[in-house]
């Protein structure tokens, strides 16, 4: 199971719980499943099914390009944190 | 004072870490570089657009009926002219913008939102005849009171300057419309249980105000709309595949029908991200017939490019009698300018990004105001945050008694440490070594000069800290039968980065720096590239350049093995740009196999794209001395040091001129750069006569260290350093001031008039 | 239409004549009209020295010149420092010292440093600190220019 730190502003749909373990092979998935715990957060997180675009995911501090579908390990953190870019 | 390298190990490059000249070198000393208004085309038309005298206006009507019947006039176009396109995101840097925003920037539609926004614009024979029509155009303007102030802008009953702004909570849409575009909040451990562990809490609120990258070049695009429906633009940016995407969208055209060839560029710190007269360039030449030129004056540029956000930051440290800090509070608020997205969140998760610390809670306001759209500015976000954190940390360390340099050692961050998103580092990062670094400089084991009745001396510390952004690049390279290699990229060449790029090829192939022969090409010629900007050319390209290297190596070791005639399983190596065989002495140069491809199956191409996942965070510790003249206010910089964490530098010189172009726009924020507004939103400094860069006389030689702890992803080691240096300064100089006066600067900048009326109130 | 006027003038050791409107800037005609694009607006207004030419000896700003004032004068340009097959001295130094990053100011530091030179060969830090503050660079916190101007100071005595 991958363990999504949920970001502060969600903590009230999450029942107040920072971490949160579910089963998924890409990011997508975990969301998904989480969904069941977290009714709504998939609907701020990736509204019409896609990562809102001012949103970055990473899996274990790395920043992927691929969104919900990248990949997730058994053991990965997942977090969701603001896109970057820089000056 | 000599710059010194501090590698952490020993280096076996030939190429990296050497200095040679720069690829594009000659063409710049001796005035031949084509910039963005050097271009000129057979039929060219001067572009000029009329702005508005209001910082909040409706638009009722707009008249250009008499411009456009001026002898000498060839087209005028107004917000009617361009599509209205929807709200998706443009890619702009980090200050991000909905295409609906940005095409609303680029030309006023119902509303003028700040003094300098565009209303119209203007294609004719001359300069002067541009002028003389855009002072025919009569615009009916509804004057509307303009929101000018952070705080005022936050109430409940301002004026709105959007009706339907409501604030973002992470995907939720306040009840209310707002001029809170948005509210971030990052949240780690219980800082609640944290304070109450505290012996001691620093409290204060830090201000900054709206600064200029203040790049010498103005903005320059020359756009041609041919008969055919397709658009070329020659344009000075950052980002050509950007603004090729941007001014799609913005125009309502495929992608297909917009090339962008990027001219050299002359500055950009971020200020040449997004589109500004590339649209109306482009629709002054569809309504023409023939290419059009515009450049933007520098009062444009200052009233109406894209500075970097005011900003006021509440910051609270609470730490033990040690100095352990035990918890962290902070609440931002930055001016996006007229429309969202300014780099607040960015600001919140540098500021204590160095240190280890268990309970933090950060909030951060994107706040519209009647002022310029704000873009990226050098590390965005992190300087204004970082004046706040590291002033703090320095009223920490006095209250404590302690030594700067041990209060930040004591609570450093580590391998496995989480930052305030709770992500861990990942890899080694140089925060520990830096400020050992300075710890060790001959400056800061060098006694102050004594201060005198009237000049008042102090010593000041601060550290930085940016992320960096790795984003896509591509490139590919040919090899010539003379051994040469021709590199082409998509990177602007903003500061060297030919060479950087060159030298890193250069090494992977085991052939000399000269042999390698970058160029930057257009968005048709190269594959997609990101921005020059995120400090993520030398390290992304570099990434490229050396897959690129691996693939130009694979071909000709099954060139060499053509030639050999050598079977798939025997062995061939490819060592420093030699070729070797299983035989006794069967080896080839890189020179000697070039000059053979033609016989062995034709040229070698070789080619790369990479989008690399885990970027080397960047930091720096400064240090500076100055003297106060507490009679006229004015800052004298006696001394400064920066050392930074650079991973490895590629070309020593290149890196050390961008942590002392850093430094100087740092101490230029600290000192003097400041948007002065009236309160009517009118800047009353729009020249660089009265925003006050430094000069040469302002600064000393800019000492720098060069630690090197290479970041292990890279292929060399590289980390980004263009940004990080802007960083320190603001801090570093507030905090020498308040050592030198004995009293804490909370405003920047720190003006000879802000001094005199601190000192005699 | 403003009626125009002939001027007559040596640009870089060449007698050029050009047409233009009394109130157009010498670094206007420079750029549009004879293509030597070499000299850069950054302010046209006097304050950056992106402009820096040399006439009859003196920098000068050429953004605050009116074209018609160098009628019968000497005007030398950043082109005209260069020989085909060799760079001046300062130029050189330029490269050598990385003392440009985005090159915009380059030219008119260059002028500007030619003109220190041309009357003090052996400036110090201080002099040339003064001497060029009126050449706005963004990028470098001008350390490397400095390093370079007086490496050309030394390279140039040398030569004597």
């Amino acid at each position: 199971m991958a363990t999504v730190w949920i970001p502060a502003q969600l903590l009230t749909e999450c029942g107040g719980r920072r971490q949160i373990e579910a089963p998924g092979r890409t990011v997508g998935e975990v969301l998904r499943n989480l969904e069941r715990d977290c009714p709504g957060l998939l609907a701020r997180l990736a509204p019409n099914g896609e990562l809102a675009p001012d949103l970055a995911v990473s899996v274990d501090g790395a920043i992927g390009t691929l969104g919900l579908l990248e990949p997730v390990e058994p053991t990965s953190e997942v977090f969701l944190v603001p896109a970057l870019q820089g000056g | 004072m000599v710059t010194t390298t501090r590698p952490s190990e020993k280096t076996t490059h030939k190429v990296i870490g050497t200095r040679p000249i720069r690829p594009d070198g000659v063409d710049k000393v001796t005035g031949r570089a084509i910039y963005g208004a050097d271009v000129t085309l057979p039929g060219l038309l001067i572009g000029k657009v009329l702005r508005s005298p209001f910082a909040h206006a409706r638009i009722r009507n707009i008249d250009t009926g008499a411009a456009e019947r001026l002898p000498g006039v060839r087209a005028v176009i107004t917000a009617a002219d361009l599509p209205d396109p929807d709200k998706g995101m443009a890619d702009v840097g980090e200050a991000s913008a909905t295409y609906r925003d940005l095409s609303h920037n680029v030309m006023a539609r119902d509303k003028a939102l700040y003094q300098g926004h565009a209303v119209a614009a203007v294609a004719a024979e001359s300069a002067s005849i541009a002028e003389q029509a855009l002072a025919l155009i009569t615009v009916d303007y509804e004057p509307l009171p303009p929101v000018l102030d952070l705080v005022e802008a936050m109430k409940d009953d301002a004026p709105l300057l959007h009706e339907d702004l409501r604030t973002n909570e992470l995907g939720t849409l306040s009840d209310k419309p707002s001029n809170i575009a948005a509210h971030a909040r990052f949240l780690k451990g219980d800082p609640a249980a944290g304070f109450a562990e505290a012996d001691v809490i620093v409290e204060r609120t830090y201000t900054t105000t709206m600064v200029h990258q203040g790049y010498i070049e103005p903005h320059a695009s020359t756009a041609y709309w041919n008969a055919d429906g397709k658009i070329t633009i020659w344009t000075t940016t950052q980002a050509p595949f950007a603004i090729r995407d941007n001014v799609a969208v913005l125009l309502n055209v495929p992608v297909s029908r917009v090339k962008v060839i990027p001219t050299e560029i002359g500055g950009g710190f971020g200020g040449k991200l997004p589109p500004y007269v590339e649209p109306l360039a482009a629709v002054l030449s569809r309504k023409s017939g023939a290419p059009v030129k515009m450049t933007m004056s520098r009062t444009e540029e200052l009233q109406a490019s894209g500075p970097t956000s005011g900003s006021r930051t509440h910051v609270k440290i609470g730490a033990k009698r040690d100095g352990t800090i035990v918890a962290v509070e902070a609440s931002l608020a930055y001016e996006a300018g007229a429309f969202p997205g300014s780099s607040v969140r960015f600001g919140s998760l540098c500021m204590f990004a160095p240190y280890d610390i268990p309970n933090m809670q950060l909030d951060s306001y994107d706040v519209v105001v009647n002022k310029p759209k704000v873009a990226a500015y050098r590390a965005p976000g992190s300087p204004a945050a970082m004046f706040a954190s590291e002033s703090a940390l320095d009223e920490l360390a006095e209250r404590l008694g302690m030594d700067p340099i041990e209060l930040r050692l004591k609570n450093s961050a580590k391998v496995g440490t989480r930052m305030a998103n709770n992500i861990p580092f990942q890899h080694p990062v140089g925060n520990v070594k830096v400020l050992e670094a300075i710890r060790e400089s001959d400056h800061w084991r060098s006694p102050l000069p004594e201060s005198t009745e009237t000049r008042k001396i102090g010593r000041g510390l601060a550290m930085g800290f940016w992320p960096n952004a790795p984003l896509k690049s591509s490139c590919f390279a040919t090899v010539n039968p003379d051994g040469s290699v021709t590199l082409v990229e998509g990177n602007p060449d903003i500061g060297g980065t030919r060479a950087s790029l060159a030298m890193q090829l250069a090494e992977t192939l085991g052939i000399p720096y000269e042999k390698v022969i970058p160029q930057v090409a257009d968005t048709e010629t190269v594959g997609y590239n990101d921005a020059t900007g995120g400090s993520r050319t030398t390290f992304t390209g570099g990434i490229a350049v050396y897959e690129l290297g691996q693939d130009i190596k694979q071909q000709l070791i099954e060139r060499a093995r053509i030639l050999w005639q050598l079977n798939p399983e025997d062995a061939i190596v490819y060592e420093d740009g030699t070729i070797r065989g299983p035989k006794e002495g069967q080896q080839l140069s890189f020179d000697q196999l070039a000059a053979q491809l033609f016989k062995t199956g034709g040229p070698v191409v070789g080619r790369a794209s990479v989008s690399p996942k885990h970027v080397g965070f960047a930091f720096g510790c400064h240090v500076v001395d100055l003297a106060v003249d507490i009679e006229t206010g004015k800052v004298e910089i006696l001394r400064y040091t920066a050392a930074q964490d650079v991973g490895k530098a590629v070309h020593p010189s290149y890196v050390e001129g961008q942590i002392q172009g850093g430094v100087a726009q740092g101490i230029g924020w600290a000192l003097n750069e400041e948007y002065v507004y009236d309160e009517q939103g009118r800047l009353v400094n729009a020249s660089f006569l009265d925003y006050r860069m430094p000069t040469s006389l302002d600064l000393p030689m800019i000492e720098t260290i060069l630690v090197e702890e290479p970041h292990p992803p890279h292929p060399f080691g590289v980390r980004g350093v263009g940004e990080v240096p802007i960083v320190p300064p603001l801090a570093a100089v507030a905090n020498a001031i308040s050592h030198a006066l004995g009293h804490r600067f909370t405003d920047l900048p720190i003006s000879p008039r802000r001094i005199i009326e601190t000192l005699y109130p | 239409m403003t009626k125009r006027v002939h001027v007559e003038t040596r640009i870089n050791g060449r007698e050029v004549d050009f047409l233009c409107e009394p109130g157009q800037s010498l670094l206007e005609v420079l750029r549009d009209q004879l293509h030597l694009t070499g000299a850069k607006e950054g302010c046209n207004n006097g304050n950056c020295g992106a402009c820096t030419v040399i006439l009859d000896g003196r920098i000068v700003d050429s953004c605050l010149v009116l074209a018609p004032e160098v009628e019968g004068r000497e005007v030398t340009t950043i082109e005209g420092l260069a020989g085909p097959e060799h760079l001046h001295p300062l130029q050189q130094q330029f490269l050598e010292h990385a003392a440009l990053q985005c090159g915009i100011c380059t030219p008119g530091l260059i002028m500007a440093a030619k003109g220190l030179l041309d009357q003090n060969p052996a400036p110090t830090e201080e002099e040339i600190r003064l001497w060029l503050a009126g050449n706005l660079c963004r990028c470098t916190g001008y350390d490397k220019i400095i390093r370079a101007v007086q490496a050309a100071a030394q390279q140039m005595e040398a030569r004597v």
